[in-house]
């Protein structure tokens, strides 16, 4: 009996509750409720962002009202210096940032899908995916790519360098070679001329001197004399017709000779630039695939290819996770260094006389921040809107105002759509 | 016996909880609610304020012409008037059968789905009976609309123009026009300090500053008087029984005009 006794008693607190909630219908209420969206703007969680928007949009508005002040060429010259060092410092420091952002999230990829393979029993996957060589960023993988591509074209240059130096001493030499033995048979047939010169002029020696004595005798007459001295030309034209000859003949031979030299040398070097050739192509080949393997590795670590389902799914879930604390830090980084670089714009185009508050960067940012101001309005008052006609729905109110100047009636809706708000985390 | 009646007791609250809202809301649903914006979009009225905007442009030019012979204050303010005039002239002449039009619309309206007062739709946010749909289609119609002769039932929604209130009474006008003059001196000096400042995280605090210093020299010279306009105002309404007071600018038809009462109040 007791126990029924409690149970009517709790039923009847229930509905005890349930009717001392707002009577709307009380004349003082009739049905109407109104909401402050002054109060409870203030007291939506997004509040402090839309002050924060108001106080940046208001930072403009009073740049833009600070008079100018003309400054000299040299003041000026300083300050637009001092500004593009500081963009230029800004610009560095941001590449510095995500440069290190990325070899951080790829150390913690790393350590994220070591783990993930050994949980899956996969220890020499693991294992092999921790020893592969760490290429941390986008910028350091392009660094390394710029420094091999380099180191190969540097190396080309050498190889053939050094096979151009290698050719052209051996040209050299084998010119040399072949200068020494035309200039030894060209000797060889100048001393031979000069042997036959010799011979004839001893073979001729009587016949020349019997000739002279002849004419030196004061008692020919002119005839005998020319005859004589006819004698003595025909002498010397035959030693001279043999020795031209003879010249003639070794002249032919020597070009002869240099013709067949050349060729021969030609033949050598030909022989020669083709085994340097092929040399310089297998160490070209051989350094191509060094630095091709050096750029392989910069896609990183290599999974497995047979992995299973789960360990698959964890692996795309750690991609995932780690690509959107990548995107929220980039876009961090990002925001501070357009922060930097408008502020820097604003200072810029202050220093040239703009209304820094109606054109340029700082217009731009005001209008940027306008709009955002109002997206977030819209939705701290779209969120009261929606909890207001929620409760004026539950609770029976066939009309809810906002704003109202004086309310001597009516039911004030405030605090409940203060508390609706607070609690969905709105 | 008594386990029944207190059984009888929670069981009438518990469905009173479930069925009270929608009774209730059935019996109080005089107020309406008008998209005033679907009004001034429609042809008639766009041509008209076309119109409006193009004698506007002329009268200016004219007005300014007049001015450069004007001699002295009092001449330029005679021209002011008096183009000021003629322009109220030409809209009256321009909007004003629109305007009669839609208000014998919402009359006729109201009348048929008996409303007492009739508010733009955006200080609503739940309830009340859109008729936009309805007056549109009176206003844009071919026939003529008979004017309604039984005047609206009395509304719990009272009404008061403060731009009345603002620029009629001395000591908010004086107040107000403090404030103007405090706004601008500090204007001045937290614009110097702008100047100096580099970076965004700076300005914002300067800007934090000011908007702090403007709020609470409002805070001295004006929430007094705001509390005083609205503490008359509850008063009044009270006393005519009425349960909200809005702005003027946000009723469209109906409610009850408590503005000369509290101005007489204020005065007071």
């Amino acid at each position: 009996m007791a126990s029924i006794t409690r149970l009517l008693a709790g039923v009847l607190l229930v509905g005890v509750v349930a009717c001392s909630h707002v009577d709307v219908a009380s004349p003082n209420i009739r049905g109407i409720a109104y909401v402050n969206t002054n109060k409870a703007t203030k007291a939506h969680p997004l509040y402090s962002q839309l002050q924060d928007l108001d106080a940046s949009i208001a930072a403009i508005d009073l740049s833009a009202s600070v008079p100018m002040v003309p400054k000299s060429p040299e003041e000026m010259k300083a300050d637009i210096a001092s500004i593009k060092a500081q963009l230029a410092q800004a610009e560095t420091q941001s590449s510095q940032a995500i440069g290190a952002l990325q070899s951080r999230l790829a150390k913690e990829q790393r350590t994220e899908v070591a783990a993930a393979l050994r949980s899956a029993g996969l220890n020499s996957a693991a294992q092999a995916y921790e020893s592969a060589p760490l290429i941390s960023s986008a910028a350091q993988a392009q660094a390394i790519e710029k420094s091999a591509a380099s180191d190969l074209q540097s190396y080309q240059k050498s190889v053939v360098a050094q096979g151009q130096a290698t050719m052209g001493a051996l040209e050299k030499r084998l010119h040399e070679q072949a200068q020494g033995r035309i200039e030894t048979r060209a000797a060889q047939y100048a001393r031979e001329e000069s042997d036959l010169s010799l011979r004839l002029s001893q073979k001729d020696a009587n016949q020349r001197l019997a000739l002279q004595t002849k004419l030196n005798n004061l008692a020919l007459d002119d005839a005998q004399r020319t005859s004589i001295t006819a004698q003595l030309k025909g002498i010397d034209r035959s030693e001279k017709s043999q020795v031209d000859e003879m010249r003639a003949r070794h002249q032919r031979d020597l070009r002869a000779y240099e013709k067949s030299l050349q060729a021969e040398i030609m033949k050598q070097i030909r022989a020669q630039a083709s085994t340097l050739q092929a040399q310089t192509q297998t160490q070209l080949q051989a350094r191509q695939q060094q630095v091709s393997q050096q750029l392989a590795a910069l896609s990183g670590p290599r999974l497995p290819t047979n992995l299973p389902a789960a360990t698959k799914a964890q692996l795309q879930q750690i991609a995932s996770n780690l690509q959107q604390r990548y995107q929220a830090d980039l876009t961090t980084i990002s925001d501070q260094f357009n922060q930097t670089r408008s502020d820097l714009e604003a200072q810029y185009e202050a220093l040239n006389g703009v209304d820094v508050g109606a054109v340029g960067a700082a217009k731009q940012q005001r209008d940027k921040l306008s709009k955002e101001r109002g997206d977030l309005y819209k939705k701290i008052e779209d969120q009261i809107a929606t909890a207001a006609r929620r409760i004026a729905k539950r609770d029976g109110f066939s009309v809810v105002l906002l704003d109202p100047i004086a309310h001597p009636g009516g039911y004030d809706l405030t605090g409940d759509v203060i508390s609706s708000l607070k609690s969905t985390g709105t | 016996m008594k386990h029944r009646i207190l059984a009888f007791v929670a069981l009438l609250c518990a469905v009173g909880v479930f069925i009270a809202p929608s009774a209730i809301a059935d019996d109080l649903t005089d107020v309406g609610t008008i998209a005033q914006s679907a009004i001034a979009s429609l042809p008639a009225f766009v041509s008209a304020n076309r119109q409006l905007s193009a004698i506007a442009s002329q009268m200016q030019q004219q007005e300014a012409g007049q001015m450069k012979s004007a001699k002295n204050d009092a001449q330029r303010q005679q021209i002011q008037l008096s183009f000021s005039q003629r322009f109220n002239d030409k809209q009256n002449e321009i909007l004003g059968p629109l305007l009669q039009r839609v208000q014998l619309a919402l009359a006729a309206v109201s009348a048929k789905r008996k409303l007492s007062v009739v508010v733009d739709r955006h200080i609503v946010v739940y309830g009340g009976q859109d008729i936009t749909t309805d007056v549109l289609n009176l206003v844009t119609g071919t026939q003529a609309i008979p004017p309604v002769t039984a005047t609206p039932a009395p509304s719990p929604i009272g009404y008061v123009d403060q731009s009345v209130l603002d620029n009629g009474l001395p000591k908010v006008k004086a107040a107000n026009d403090a404030f103007a003059k405090f706004a601008q001196q500090q204007r001045a000096i937290f614009a110097a300090k702008m100047q100096k400042a580099t970076t965004s995280a700076e300005k914002q605090q300067i800007s934090v500053e000011f908007n702090k210093v403007l709020r609470d020299e409002q805070t001295t010279l004006l929430k007094p008087l705001v509390s005083k306009v609205r503490a008359i105002t509850a008063t009044i309404a009270e006393k005519k029984h009425l349960l909200v007071v809005v702005d003027k600018g946000d009723i469209v038809f109906g409610g009850t005009d408590i503005t000369q009462d509290v101005r007489n109040g204020l005065n007071h």
